[in-house]
């Protein structure tokens, strides 16, 4: 009897037994096994309509004729995902932990330095949560199993991140005032309404709108924007807490940007009457979300006792070096980069100063 | 032409990945912080199993990538030997 | 000799989150209360959904179930992301050595092919099932209303997702590719498989999100966990000879013994609540729990045959005891 070993990730061996009649079992690549594991899980429905199943995909004007022609970049099976999340928690908790028991809050280099974070806590927190809720949601009502494989996935990552950020901070809590009412006026304050009217928005709209404001516009275009800054505001004043679960969130973000990459891409090979409600959308959702960033700008500008570096030179860096090469590659399809991309630019020395006339 | 780039964290499970994606990258330039390291290339990177099974003297399931993973640029394109950022122009 | 452990200790300002301390009381609260209770927005929303108008972003109407605190939906089992990851992560572990273990020894060569053949039948189509299950739960975690339910069922909807790609690998494993294109046309062609695809494409057009909780994880799981991982598997494929199987399919009959404890935890307190409440859910218990028995009646028969009807009715008496500790006669 000849057996060969199997590698675990394909699952597929070839086994020849002299009872019985050879069975050679096709190996199949990465890709084709997905497909088994995902998009062959769904079907056409015969007792009930489409429409009926899936009621909101038509009426944002989005025309999908294919979704087999969705790409998932990272292929990952339940049971990977449930193997490496694990290995991401257990790091970050014992990290947590560590800091918790070592009084590590002692480190940072000033409490004024905290303020940061309850921003955070108030404005960023609840908006991991609205994502989560969000994708849930287009995980359900988008009618590809490829497509909402990907958005579920993101649902329990942003879960995860808000639930990372509260027991990362809850320690500050105790020991600074500031964060210990963040339930109570996260409904309530006015400076940090900006973020939830950004989410709440995106959640009021449909499905496609939503991936591409959050998924694309929030993910991929403006993420380094807030992730760098807050991170590393956090490492140069001795927050290692932050650090911890800024690194631990930004891993999952790789997949999400990914997702939001390909929504776009897939939207706009999908039909060329997409294109005109797509760029809208763009338009729409960058002024959104830059107008979210200003909570970040005025953050570095005046909240670090030790400054990593100014809006500006964090627009320069990330803002314009990001865009710069995704709208290249968009150029392809007929996009342009979004309306208010200039006026980005031209608020660089006062945006975190102050308020820019909505006229411009 | 676009920069593609890729961003880990800086440990001892990452070592052995920056240094095979070195191996196999001649035009990535890499720049190193305390907590994180960046490598740039010219619209295309490839990160290879075997070099860094090598490296590591163990099998490496190219997913494993994610747990250390920072941040990316560029489309993804994933087999089961080889991890790919490029862009299309 | 005592040794003192001195660490720097310094007196906290407060011990905890003011939304904690006034549900718990003045201590410290667990990671479990801290990530799950009042973490969704709960006044003053920007908009009304474009979607739905009728609707607002988070809409504790929705249903028809009418709950004072709907965080009293407490899960017994205070999963939140790190315990429901490492858990799962753990469970993950023992299935890929058990497929391991059964595909490096070719065990399932040595089941007889008349077995084989039930397995593949029985199983594969259900992935199917599972995929209709996963869709259901992400459902009633978007629209249901407080963390503390709407957690677990996203949970439940990724671990639905784990099973159906669980029975997908024991497709290929056993009959390769073929197996699931037959699995596939059985689900949508096969005479004894059309009243569970019937039911799970009604569930699928269920929007109340509670309603929806019990046709899908009371009354169909309820049933389907028991009758197949249960009796056909571990009980009748193991007695003659493919024990095999039951390795394969170990992830799902542990799951469905843990997942009971959450289920029936949301049934009891929500019917607890109210008689209102009380009546709504027997309702639909007793009506999708029948339709769930006659749906799964011919695929119990795929390999039980004759001993199907008394297996099931044994099952539903069960199922009723069951029903009846959380409070619901049917």
């Amino acid at each position: 009897m000849k057996q060969t070993t199997p590698s675990p990730s394909t699952g597929i061996i070839e086994t020849e037994t002299s009872m019985d009649t050879t069975t050679a079992k096709k190996k199949l690549g990465t890709q084709e096994k997905y497909r088994y594991l995902t998009r062959d899980l769904g079907w056409e429905p015969s007792y009930q309509t489409k429409e009926a199943i899936y009621p909101y995909v038509e009426y944002e004007g989005i025309k999908i004729h294919d979704w087999d022609k969705w790409s998932d970049p990272f292929r990952l099976t339940m049971s990977s995902y449930w193997k490496y999340q694990a290995e991401k928690e257990r790091k970050f908790y014992s990290i947590i932990d560590a800091f918790t028991q070592n009084n590590g809050h002692l480190n940072i280099t000033d409490a004024r330095y905290l303020s940061a974070l309850k921003i955070f806590l108030q404005a960023i927190s609840p908006g991991e949560y609205a994502a989560h809720k969000g994708f849930a949601r287009v995980g359900r009502e988008f009618p590809g199993v490829g497509t909402q494989v990907a958005c579920q996935m993101q649902a329990i990552d942003e879960l995860r991140h808000a639930q990372t950020q509260i027991h990362a901070l809850s320690n500050y809590n105790k020991y600074y005032n500031g964060f210990h009412a963040f339930a109570d006026q996260r409904d309530r304050i006015w400076y940090t309404s900006v973020a939830r009217s950004f989410f709440d928005d995106a959640m009021s709209a449909g499905p496609f709108e939503f991936m591409l404001a959050i998924g694309f516009s929030f993910e991929y275009v403006l993420t380094n924007l807030l992730f760098v800054p807050f991170m590393s505001g956090a490492a140069f004043n001795g927050d290692m807490a932050t650090v911890t679960f800024g690194f631990s969130a930004q891993s999952d973000e790789a997949r999400h940007m990914t997702l939001g990459l390909e929504c776009i891409k897939f939207m706009l090979e999908q039909d060329p009457a997409n294109l005109p409600i797509i760029q809208g959308w763009i338009d729409k959702w960058f002024w959104r979300g830059f107008r979210v960033l200003g909570l970040v700008s005025t953050m570095m500008d005046y909240m670090l006792p030790k400054r990593v570096m100014s809006w500006r030179e964090a627009w320069e860096i990330y803002g314009e070096e990001n865009g710069g090469a995704l709208f290249n590659d968009l150029a392809r399809y007929g996009i342009r980069p979004p309306k208010g991309w200039d006026a980005a630019g031209e608020a660089i020395d006062h945006m975190s100063h102050r308020k820019i006339p909505d006229n411009i | 032409m676009s920069t593609v780039f890729i961003a880990f964290q800086a440990n001892e499970e990452t070592r052995p990945i920056i240094d095979a994606i070195m191996i196999d990258n001649p035009e990535a330039v890499l720049h190193r912080d305390p907590a994180m390291v960046k490598i740039n290339a010219p619209s295309h990177l490839v990160i290879r199993k075997a070099t860094i099974e090598d490296q590591i003297g163990r099998e490496y399931d190219l997913q494993e990538l994610q747990i250390n993973l920072i941040t990316l640029s560029g489309y993804v394109d994933e087999t089961d030997d080889t991890f790919t950022l490029h862009w299309n122009n | 000799m005592q040794i003192d452990l001195h660490t720097l200790s310094i007196q906290p300002l407060r011990q905890g989150f003011d939304h904690l301390i006034r549900r718990f009381g003045d201590k410290p609260a667990s990671r479990y209360q801290e990530g799950s209770y009042d973490i969704q927005a709960a006044e003053n929303l920007h908009y009304r959904p474009t979607w739905d108008p009728d609707q607002e972003l988070y809409d504790a109407s929705i249903t028809a179930i009418v709950m004072q605190d709907w965080y009293a939906l407490k899960d017994p089992r205070q999963f939140y992301y790190s315990t429901y990851t490492l858990t799962r992560a753990r469970q993950q572990d023992t299935a890929e050595a058990n497929f391991d273990f059964v595909e490096s020894r070719g065990l399932i060569d040595m089941v007889p092919a008349e077995l084989r053949e039930i397995a593949l039948n029985v199983l594969v189509p259900l992935r199917h099932t599972a995929w209709g299950a996963n869709q259901n739960n992400a459902f009633i975690c978007g629209y249901g209303f407080g963390t503390t339910f709407t957690q677990a069922c996203m949970f439940h909807a990724m671990d639905n997702l784990g099973v159906a790609q669980y029975l997908s690998r024991v497709g290929l494993l056993i009959g390769d590719t073929e197996a699931l294109a037959a699995g596939k046309d059985a689900w949508l062609n096969g005479i004894e498989w059309q009243e569970l695809r019937r039911y799970v494409e009604d569930t699928l057009v269920l929007r109340d999100p509670f309603e929806l909780f019990v046709a899908q994880n009371v009354a169909l799981d309820g049933l389907l966990y028991p009758l197949v991982y249960e009796q056909i598997v571990d009980r009748f494929l193991s007695s003659q000879g493919a024990s095999s199987v039951a390795m394969l399919t170990l992830f799902m009959s542990d799951w469905f013994d843990e997942t009971r404890k959450w289920v029936d935890s949301v049934v009891r307190i929500a019917a607890s609540e109210s008689d209102a409440n009380r009546d709504l859910i027997q309702q639909w218990t007793a009506k999708w729990s029948h339709r769930a028995s006659v749906a799964l009646r011919p695929i119990v028969q795929l390999a039980l045959n004759d001993s199907a009807d008394d297996v099931i009715t044994k099952e539903l008496v069960s199922f009723k005891a069951r029903m009846k500790k959380n409070t619901i006669e049917i």
